[in-house]
């Protein structure tokens, strides 16, 4: 009776032994590096792999340099030289370089956002895909309206209504202008896009002008203490470019999305699984500091 | 073998240990606690690694720059979520292995290495090309006096696969 009650205790210590070691391994914070050596390791520098690919990439820098040196001379100073360059970059692990020096720092982001970005860049477009996205921003891959016009340029309301009508009755907006007093502004004549009329005219008159048809002239516009005078010579509609025609630029364009949404998405599961903590006190006193 | 509270030595090992069991199993769940409030020197923590203060107040200082105005409560919340991300995307690289496999990144951090050796030689013994030589060498040397050094492929058949 008394043995069985011993062997009892020992499996319940056994089993909370067991258990300690799980939530122990469970529970800690240092990662388990298991070793995956390649197969084609050479040598274990601190159990770290200097590998026969690693070599090769070495034989083909040291190229020409090397070309006098004989090819088990050669190999014997390029593995050394790979021991020692790993053994410094532990080293440089160990003091904490790569999270301290800013150089680094910025290739080592840099070389995050390559990794994704090219992840992302592997994965096959396939064309209803790129149909599908042309359908969904035909905004993106329309030609932008276009107008071609004549703006004027008055210090009067009176004078900006005569040059009106003059035009009105068959004389030309520069003639009539010259006469009124008033001064054309200068701009191509050549049907633009908004963004471009908006470099001559400003917002609100560019936007007036876009909606003013064709051979029309728009009634005087007072704006601040000018007046002025649209008349629009040409006006193209935007126009829906032919999936064919811009097949290139959607490929371009999805590209440039999938990207994006790449590396947004590898940020937020990065954020997502990391463990964040934010110094309220001192973010809240910095920023009462800065007021 | 009775104690004066009337447990075996056996049954009060097993009552310590589970006590123990328990403390453990408490600690193990509970989160790893990092007291960042008190702390005047670093802003935020991303998995154990510090952004300081210094950091964060040089990124909002070349921010404030760019805008050409003080920085506002939403500038300094994306300044410091910039600082998380590119913590982020550095932990991700060095995860990735970038140290040993980006080209950039491996070359820079050996000449960083190698910079600082031969500034220290410098220091110490001048500008003299040869003991900054001789510092470097000494350093390599004892670098692989306490390294782990392990043949898989001893060297002479790497160099018989080349012939």
């Amino acid at each position: 009776m008394r043995k069985m009650g011993v062997n009892t205790s020992n499996t319940v210590r056994a089993f909370i032994g067991l258990l300690g070691l799980l939530l122990l391994l469970a529970g800690s914070n240092t990662q388990i590096n298991w070793q995956h050596q390649p197969i084609d390791t050479i040598v274990l520098v601190n159990q770290q792999p200097v590998t026969e690919s690693a070599l090769q990439v070495a034989r083909q820098r040291a190229g020409r340099f090397m070309v006098q040196i004989p090819v088990q001379d050669r190999d014997r100073q390029l593995l050394q030289r790979l021991i020692d360059d790993e053994l410094i970059l532990q080293r440089a692990e160990e003091l904490g370089i790569l999270q301290a020096d800013p150089g680094i720092r910025k290739l080592l982001a840099r070389s995050a956002i390559d990794t994704v970005v090219r992840e992302s860049q592997a994965k096959p477009i396939k064309e209803p895909e790129l149909i599908a996205f042309y359908d969904d921003h035909q905004a993106v891959f329309q030609q932008p309206q276009r107008i071609m016009l004549q703006a004027a340029q008055f210090d009067d309301l009176e004078m900006a209504n005569i040059s009106r009508n003059a035009f009105l009755l068959g004389d030309s907006l520069k003639k009539t202008v010259s006469h009124g007093g008033g001064e054309m502004l200068p701009i191509p004549l050549s049907p633009l896009p908004k963004h471009m009329l908006i470099r001559y005219l400003g917002i609100s008159l560019t936007d007036l002008a876009l909606g003013i048809s064709a051979t029309h002239i728009s009634k005087p516009i007072v704006q601040g203490d000018n007046i002025y005078l649209l008349q629009v010579i040409e006006n193209q509609p935007a126009t829906l470019m032919p999936f064919k025609q811009v097949r290139q630029t959607v490929m371009t364009e999805l590209s440039s999305r999938q990207r994006r949404d790449s590396l947004t998405t590898t940020l937020e599961k990065l954020k997502q699984n990391a463990s964040i903590q934010f110094n309220l006190s001192l973010l809240e006193q910095l920023a009462s500091t800065d007021k | 073998m009775k104690s004066t509270l009337g447990l075996t030595t056996n049954q009060r090992s097993l009552t310590l240990l589970i006590c123990g069991s328990i403390l453990g199993i408490l600690v193990a769940v509970s989160d790893p606690y990092v007291s960042v409030s008190g702390d005047t020197t670093v802003v935020a923590w991303v998995n154990d690694t510090a952004i300081g203060k210094a950091q964060y107040s040089q990124a909002l200082a070349l921010y404030g720059q760019e805008k050409r105005s003080p920085a506002n409560a939403k500038d300094r919340t994306l300044v410091l979520d910039r600082l998380i991300e590119e913590e982020l995307l550095v932990q991700k690289a060095v995860n990735d292995g970038a140290l040993r496999n980006n080209l950039s990144v491996r070359q820079r951090t050996l000449q960083t290495i190698l910079d600082s050796i031969q500034s220290d030689a410098v220091a110490t013994n001048g500008s003299n090309t040869e003991s900054s030589d001789k510092a470097l060498e000494g350093y390599i040397e004892q670098l692989r006096i306490n390294a782990t050094i392990e043949w898989l492929s001893p060297p002479f058949i790497v160099k018989q696969a080349r012939q």
